[in-house]
């Protein structure tokens, strides 16, 4: 071992000037925008600004919430750290007395964490809000919302997706004990995917093919017990499991689970659109004036206005880091005969005309994203005031190609971002890799209506009750 | 599930449907204006049509006229007017809805509406992404005319910090976002030439022109960069990112992070007891401590 004196000093100390620091002050210097006046315009002034800066110092001071041990942690390491704060922010809150509405906020913006109960709260709960009767609401709801109960959404099956209608798992309606018998049929009909299903949730709303004396009658759902509510075990007639590592989501436990012959109670398939009864009829129900279907149109156009937000926020950030490192970054010389002294001078990254082809378009997609999702928001407050319904075909359709195109452009630009930082994009370190994963994975949240679609009301009606269940505050 | 699987089958065919829908539905037969003032009297001629509430789907009664205009740009100055930005864009959506509609037209005499709409998906997914990219460009150039307006109209002031210490852009702000807006309408253009070649509505004399103005703006908005990164505010923590600190400085950062990497726990990781031993010291007795 060498004396202390002749180490190396590889070991930069906390504030150690780089010439980095400088280059970067000189941009800001430089600049003719007030970065906190442009924060004011991209988040739509500065009290909704003041509010996302609150969401975020909540997170940033609790240290259960921290996010820097993520890149050394395995799969088992991440779910158990995000059941964490999971747990800790939902206690937290509570203890706080704050509005679910505010913690939901939170963990929208500022948690950047997906945790095994986003799906729960994002999409089970808004399913027994809309889906159910009154009865079913009175009973499944309070227990939902407290979290006493955590919930699956069980619709993908291994052999199918996005393509609901040709799901196999049956729901085979039994007049004599009055319940129906859950089955998979066979081995690709065990549902695959699900968030939280392997190893968080206690019930699944479950998507299942309704047999009612050998009539198929489609797709409904229910609501399924998976686990023992003393000791987690998994019930008997339930096989359930975590799915394996991913290239991103590795803090949630994407699930499988399969039926054999499991028996449910007919009180729990959900009766809010159609019913079984107790004979074995099955009939639709309407139930005008309630306004539900009115409010689940307008929940799915929140949703949607959310992911293009998203997919604007999370170019910016991946920008942000970019944008900056290709400030500081330096490669490559000005040719010493255009240059006026004799000195050669070093360029920055930024100064190459294909890092700012490959960058600055970007920025500018980013607050476009930023913009429209801000205009999808305001339209969607005006729809809640007087409920007009009759814009929807085309916001639905709209919103659909929006979603889509911000998916491609956000993953891309992201990775573009990693690109133009280099060898040292590459690392972990970078907080690059981590966002590419993540947003790649985030767009799964939410469902697709299915393959054909078609333009008849009552088929748009029904995708989008089963496949967009609505993004309401809790 | 979303995947890119799923996008490409399902999302982008839903918008793209109703498009055609709109346009089967529309009985109104104009061309695309060389200049857009055909299309404004014919606007102010005709009621709205009733097929679509919003201004977002104008162009589609457009597309039904085969007489195609040409982008009037003289100049590179002339890229840079708003309006000619968004009928390049209208253009461009009603030359995919041309051949996608007649695409789908003539495959569904064989095999139906369905097929026909599944088999011409490549082009469906194209016009989609088209009406969008319009729509995103109409969004962002009506946020920085109401800026605009609101600076010139109500005063200059207003954009200064106001009386009760409320901080909003001011001109400065606004000017960059007018580049910003140009850049997202332009980079868009050059990044699908092809569909705004198409039906020769840009020349390829113009199609060079935008090349060299986005080259132009992309300067205009390096020099700006950081400042427009910053106001998204992300803080360090959130980044979570040694490149990307506020502070700039990256290399000290990068060292810290590989201080905390777990092979660095030993000095002499376990992989050399368990395996790298047997190799380096095959043979020998012991070996010595130096070459």
């Amino acid at each position: 071992m060498m004396p202390e004196g002749e180490r190396p000093a590889v070991h930069h100390p906390e504030g150690q000037e780089e010439e980095g620091m400088a280059l970067l002050q000189n941009e800001r210097a430089t600049s003719s925008v007030r970065p906190e006046a442009m924060a004011t315009f991209i988040f739509g002034g500065q009290k909704a600004l003041a509010r996302r800066l609150q969401a975020f110092s909540f997170i940033e001071a609790d240290p259960v919430f921290d996010t820097s041990d993520r890149k050394h942690l395995d799969q088992t390491g991440r779910y158990l750290r995000s059941s964490e704060k999971a747990v800790h922010l939902v206690l937290k809150c509570r203890q706080l007395g704050m509005p679910n509405e505010q913690m939901l906020d939170i963990l929208n913006t500022a948690l950047d964490e997906i945790t095994p109960i986003d799906v729960h709260i994002k999409m089970a709960i808004p399913t027994l809000m809309h889906q159910t009767t009154p009865e079913q609401r009175a009973k499944w709801l309070p227990l939902a919302q407290d979290f006493r109960i955590l919930f699956a959404y069980a619709q993908s099956e291994l052999g199918h997706g996005s393509n609901i209608r040709a799901l196999e798992t049956t729901a085979k309606y039994d007049p004599q004990s009055e319940s129906f018998i859950l089955h998979s049929p066979r081995g690709e009909s065990a549902k695959w995917w699900p968030g939280g299903l392997g190893k968080t949730a206690t019930h699944a709303v479950v998507l299942a093919r309704l047999l009612v004396g050998g009539k198929d009658l489609g797709l409904q759902s229910f609501i399924v017990q998976l686990r023992d509510m003393q000791d987690h075990s998994p019930l008997s007639g339930v096989k359930l499991g975590d799915i394996g590592p991913k290239l991103g989501f590795m803090s949630v436990d994407n699930g499988f689970c399969s039926f054999d012959h499991l028996r449910v109670p007919r009180e729990n398939m959900l009766m809010g659109l159609a019913e079984v009864t107790k004979e074995g009829v099955y009939r639709k129900v309407r139930r005008e004036g309630s306004g539900g279907e009115k409010i689940l149109y307008g929940a799915m156009l929140d949703v949607r206005a959310g992911l293009v937000e998203r997919g604007g926020a999370t170019l910016a950030r991946a920008l942000t880091i970019a944008v900056r490192y290709s400030a500081v970054r330096k490669q490559g010389f000005v040719p010493a005969s255009s240059s006026s002294s004799s000195k050669e001078r070093e360029l920055q990254v930024l100064d190459y005309p294909t890092q700012q082809q490959a960058l600055m378009p970007l920025l500018a997609w980013a607050y476009a994203l930023q913009i429209t999702g801000q205009f999808m928001r305001r339209l969607y407050r005006a729809y809640l005031e007087d409920l007009d319904l009759s814009l929807l075909p085309e916001v639905h359709a709209l919103s659909s190609g929006l979603k889509a195109l911000t998916g491609d452009v956000v993953s891309g630009g992201v990775d573009t971002c990693r690109r133009m930082c280099g060898g040292h994009g590459y690392m972990l370190a970078s907080g690059l890799p981590e966002l590419f994963q993540n947003y790649t994975a985030v767009r799964q949240a939410e469902r697709e209506g299915s393959r054909e679609g078609g333009g008849n009301r009552e088929r748009f009606e029904q995708d989008t009750i089963l496949i967009h269940p609505p993004f309401l505050p809790l | 599930m979303q995947t890119f699987e799923g996008t490409a089958q399902v999302l982008e065919p839903q918008l793209a449907r109703f498009i055609l829908r709109l346009a089967a539905a529309s009985s109104v037969k104009q061309g695309v204006g060389s200049n857009g003032h055909e299309k404004a009297s014919a606007e102010a001629g005709a009621p709205k049509p009733s097929f679509a509430l919003s201004t977002d789907f104008d162009y589609v009664p457009f597309a039904a006229g085969k007489a195609f205009g040409q982008c009037p740009a003289k100049e590179p100055r002339d890229l840079l007017d708003p309006h000619l930005q968004i009928e390049a864009y209208e253009a461009r959506v009603c030359a995919i809805l041309l051949s996608a509609g007649e695409a789908v037209g003539e495959d569904a005499k064989e095999g139906g509406q369905a097929e026909a709409i599944m088999k011409n998906g490549v082009l469906l997914g194209r016009l989609s992404r088209a009406h969008c990219q319009l729509v995103l460009l109409m969004r962002f150039h009506e946020a920085v005319a109401r800026q605009e307006e609101r600076l010139t109209g109500d005063g200059k002031e207003r954009g200064k910090e106001g009386e009760e210490g409320v901080v909003t852009v001011g001109p400065a702000e606004v000017r960059v976002l007018r580049d910003l807006c140009h850049l997202f309408a332009l980079s868009g253009m050059e990044r699908d030439m092809a569909d705004f070649r198409a039906r020769d509505y840009l020349s390829s004399r113009q199609a060079e022109m935008v090349g060299r103005e986005v080259g132009r703006l992309n300067r205009v908005i390096r020099a700006e960069a950081v400042s427009l990164v910053d106001a998204w505010m992300m803080s360090d923590k959130l980044l979570g990112s040694a490149l990307g600190r506020r502070d700039g400085r990256v290399y000290g950062a990068l060292f810290e992070e590989a201080f905390k990497s777990p092979l660095n726990e030993r000095e002499v990781s376990e992989a050399y007891e368990l395996h790298w031993k047997r190799l380096l010291l095959a043979g020998t007795g012991g070996g010595v401590a130096r070459l």
